[in-house]
């Protein structure tokens, strides 16, 4: 299937569950859909350096946060409209994933995983000492009285504009993952070394990769204030963004688009139903527990299951 | 305004005392991840386990916190010798260790964590011994008795470590295991059993700097994760491999915490350790002493 | 980096290495080592273990830096290039240890030097990259295995496809490093033949082996690598004749 073809029928879908959401009257619903295609977003934008590239970034939060920030920051500021708050947290997050990477990139991927985990504590503190941001009392966001495109409520806006997001993430990793910029960051996934002297750029595509992982992270941050009203640092760095962002890739399968989606969608359903009916301390055990069990047992995840499946079943010449 | 000589010496000492500390908590990454090559970024949770053993058995029976945890270190030294193993299965034998190691230490990191607040809840948790609150006094400086007693017992281990290390036949076999498992294959030597043994005395040296801690602040468990950064940060600095680099860059990151502490207040400490390792990592990643 | 004028290029050698010297710590393991290789021509480097041939080549295609002494390839000084610029400019290596892109299939092990380094000669379509790629594999013999996983692999074949990912680059000049070891006498034969037939398409090869029948069919010229230095640079036959090489290899 094309890129475009992709795109067209992606779009179509998210077109759909935005105009289902007129037949759903239950609140939770919402909630719990939001907080999955929020994963699908963090899950799938991880997955493009983490998965293609090979590194891992522990700091999934400092970037979802970043998109956050900058949204209460503007808001509060300059009273930008919603597109131009989420662009610009964005930008601002992709920003931070080229500096992050131009710092450490050049090394192995072990300090680039300890830097980012080092990165999520620095903005954190940074964030608790910053008032103007609300500091660690946190900020209140006033969401519009006015709510375009004939939604209800606000809320479904916010939702759509979620849907929409997920399909983009969804649609810029297949298109890097089939380009020849993909089959290079597999390569640098490989063998950096190996792919350096077969020609590749590994520099500038591991800059690439980091940069537009943290955008989509970002993006992925950006409407949370608007959606809680509220946010503080806590909750915007929560542990449970870093984990669950490598968790699902994890579980679902690492070398491709598909991989990201299946694991947000299968495992941000379940955290929703322990969430509900246990607690959130054991939804986070559960996450940890998955998360050994599929990185020990089977770390091509379920994608891996069905290609080895597939693979097994083929009689190639 | 004059001088805050005061101010100024009793950040050095409390830096100092720290520092030791910093050490302890240290030197296990120094030999998981400075030799044996192992990103043990789960070791934090270790130390954390250690503070809670120790905060269990003095809450039952009042022994000195720092006692139990050097009684009962053979209990995580075998912890560690287990996750060894599966790290050794199902990772370094197939030479994913980058990407799926990384991950599964993080995942351990996460799941000690929360089985912690699972068990224990989120309140802080401390300790009372016969020290803990005394302090000496010498001129304008203090000397908390609570930080002097876990800095005087962190630089014993950690010197002890090098000594260890240096001198014995088993230690000069880690050592070795980092340059060259070859030549300890040829001298009849298993490197994965070296390894083994190596990981686990990393491990158990964090379960001891976990009864340290708990004895110098409360304890709850997601303080962990702070520590990444800080043991990461001191390896770094100090150079990879070196244990005397080690305790250098412990000193030095005690100190840098403690001015930052003094002078601009508590809540930038942790970005004091994370900043000095990114900039470690960016400027200098081969450490002061490194190899 | 600028391009010499015309006639100098045509004059001066295709790889020119002059005086470089490589440190480790303490430990030097190359030593003002001068070494050039014309356009086509066939170069044997040998030595003992631990000479530093492979640091001499991870030198010359950039995988780690020379503190002195300078690289030239086709009229332009390498200095800092990383790499990937060197292999765009013509300079293509294959590793000692196969390194494999396990992940995919040998025929895609050889999309990614189509991609990144043959570009200069013009963008090759889809399509076009299949064909090239099936033309290498069957030059190495291994276009019956190009759907398989390149991590399975025997050891002889991914030897070959060392030997294909570096040929589908498109270089001036290929260094093959220790390509043979191991290998049984007809698999060294298959090996030789092909590095033979990059002759024919005008392509220097720089071969570093121990197998010295090998070297000796193989070899215009045959430079010697010991302890870091060079100590003979001749045609074969005054090589072997050489009492000071064959005192460094004892027996080898």
């Amino acid at each position: 299937m094309r890129n475009r073809t992709f795109a067209v029928v992606t779009f179509a879908i998210a077109i759909a569950l935005i105009a289902a959401t007129r037949l759903i009257t239950n609140d939770y619903v919402f909630s719990a859909a939001y907080t999955v295609l929020q994963f699908i977003v963090l899950a799938t934008a991880w997955n493009i350096l983490g998965g293609y590239t090979g590194y891992v970034n522990f700091g999934s939060a400092a970037f979802f946060a970043v998109g956050a920030y900058t949204t209460v920051f503007l808001n509060k500021s300059l009273h930008l409209p919603l597109p131009a708050l989420i662009a610009t947290g964005t930008i601002v997050a992709g920003l931070l994933g080229l500096g992050v990477g131009y710092l450490t990139l050049r090394m192995r991927g072990v300090y680039f995983a300890i830097a980012t985990l080092a990165l999520a504590v620095v903005l954190f503190t940074f964030v608790v000492n910053w008032d103007y941001v609300g500091g660690a009392r946190g900020a209140y966001i006033l969401q519009p009285r006015e709510v375009p495109f004939g939604f209800p409520r606000y809320v479904h806006l916010l939702y759509a504009t979620m849907v929409l997001m997920a399909a983009f993430a969804l649609v810029v990793a297949r298109a890097i993952e089939r380009s020849f910029i993909g089959r290079g960051l597999a390569a640098i996934r490989d063998d950096e070394v190996a792919a350096e002297c077969a020609g590749v750029p590994t520099l500038r595509l591991k800059l690439f990769s980091a940069t537009v992982s943290g955008a989509l992270m970002g993006m992925a941050g950006t409407t949370l204030p608007l959606y809680l009203s509220y946010v503080e640092p806590t909750a915007a760095f929560n542990l449970s963004y870093a984990v669950n962002s490598i968790a699902m890739p994890l579980i679902g399968g690492m070398m491709t688009w598909l991989g990201p989606l299946i694991g947000a969608v299968l495992l941000g359903t379940v955290q929703q139903v322990v969430q509900v009916t246990v607690s959130s301390e054991w939804n986070l055990f559960i996450v940890g527990v998955l998360l050994v069990a599929f990185v020990t047992l089977a770390p091509n995840g379920i994608m891996g299951w069905v290609d080895a499946w597939r693979r097994s079943r083929s009689h190639r010449p | 305004m004059e001088f805050p000589t005061a101010l100024v010496l009793n950040a050095i000492v409390a830096g100092l005392l720290l520092g030791g500390f910093y050490a302890a908590v240290s030197v296990g990454i120094s030999i998981s991840f400075g030799m044996l090559d192992v990103v043990n970024i789960a070791h934090p949770a270790f130390i954390i386990v250690g503070s809670y053993i120790a905060y269990i058995v003095n809450a039952r029976l009042g022994v000195d916190p720092i006692l139990v945890s050097v009684v009962l270190s053979p209990l995580l030294f075998a912890l560690g010798m287990l996750i060894y193993r599966v790290y050794y299965v199902c990772f370094e034998r197939r030479g994913q260790e980058a990407l799926r190691g990384l991950a599964f230490f993080f995942g351990i990191l996460f799941i000690t964590e929360v089985t912690l607040v699972l068990i224990f809840g989120v309140d802080y948790r401390l300790v009372e011994t016969s020290y803990s609150s005394v302090t000496l006094r010498l001129g304008a400086i203090d000397f908390p008795l609570r930080l002097v007693v876990p800095f005087a017992v962190s630089i014993a281990m950690v010197v002890g470590i090098q000594i260890f290390l240096a001198r014995t036949f088993f230690g000069r076999a880690v050592l070795g295991v980092a340059q060259d498992q070859l030549a300890l294959r040829l001298m009849a030597i298993d490197p994965v059993r070296v390894k083994e043994l190596a990981f686990a005395l990393s491990i158990a040296t964090a379960g001891v700097a976990g009864a340290f801690l708990i004895v110098i602040q409360p304890v709850q468990p997601s303080i962990g994760r702070e520590y990444i950064g800080l043991v990461f940060a001191v390896c770094v600095l100090g150079g990879l491999g070196s244990i005397w680099g080690t305790l250098l860059g412990a000193f030095i990151l005690g100190l840098a915490e403690s001015f930052t502490s003094t002078f601009f207040g508590p809540s930038w400490a942790p970005a004091v350790s994370f900043g000095i390792l990114l900039a470690a990592l960016a400027f200098r990643p081969s450490g002061l002493l490194g190899r | 980096m600028a391009a010499e004028p015309q006639s100098q290029a045509m004059s001066e050698p295709l790889l020119k290495v002059t005086g470089v010297t490589k440190r480790f710590g303490g430990f030097t393991a190359l030593e003002q080592v001068d070494l050039s290789v014309a356009r086509g021509e066939r170069l044997g480097l040998i030595g003992p273990n631990g000479s530093g041939k492979s640091t001499l080549v991870n030198c010359i295609s950039g995988t780690l830096r020379n503190e002195e002494g300078s690289i030239r390839f086709a009229g332009h000084d390498l200095g800092r290039e990383p790499p990937h610029r060197r292999v765009r400019l013509g300079l293509a290596r294959s590793f000692q240890i196969p390194k494999p892109f396990g992940s995919m299939s040998v025929l895609d092990n050889l999309r990614i030097p189509l991609l990144y380094a043959a570009r200069k000669h013009g963008k090759l379509g889809p399509g076009q990259i299949v064909d090239e790629a099936m033309n290498v594999l069957r030059q190495v013999g291994l276009q019956d295995k190009a759907h398989a996983m390149s991590g399975g692999l025997t050891q002889v074949d991914m030897r070959k496809l060392e030997l294909a990912r570096a040929v589908a680059a498109r270089p001036a000049l290929l260094i093959s490093d220790e390509a043979m070891a191991g290998l049984s006498a007809s698999e060294v034969d298959d090996m030789l033949a092909l590095l033979l037939t990059l002759k024919e398409r005008g392509v220097a090869v720089i071969m570093i082996e121990h197998v010295m029948r090998a070297v000796m069919k193989f070899s215009d010229r045959i430079a010697v690598l010991v302890a870091g230095r060079k100590i003979a640079d001749g045609d074969p036959q005054s090589i072997v004749n050489n009492a000071e090489v064959v005192t460094a290899y004892l027996g080898e």
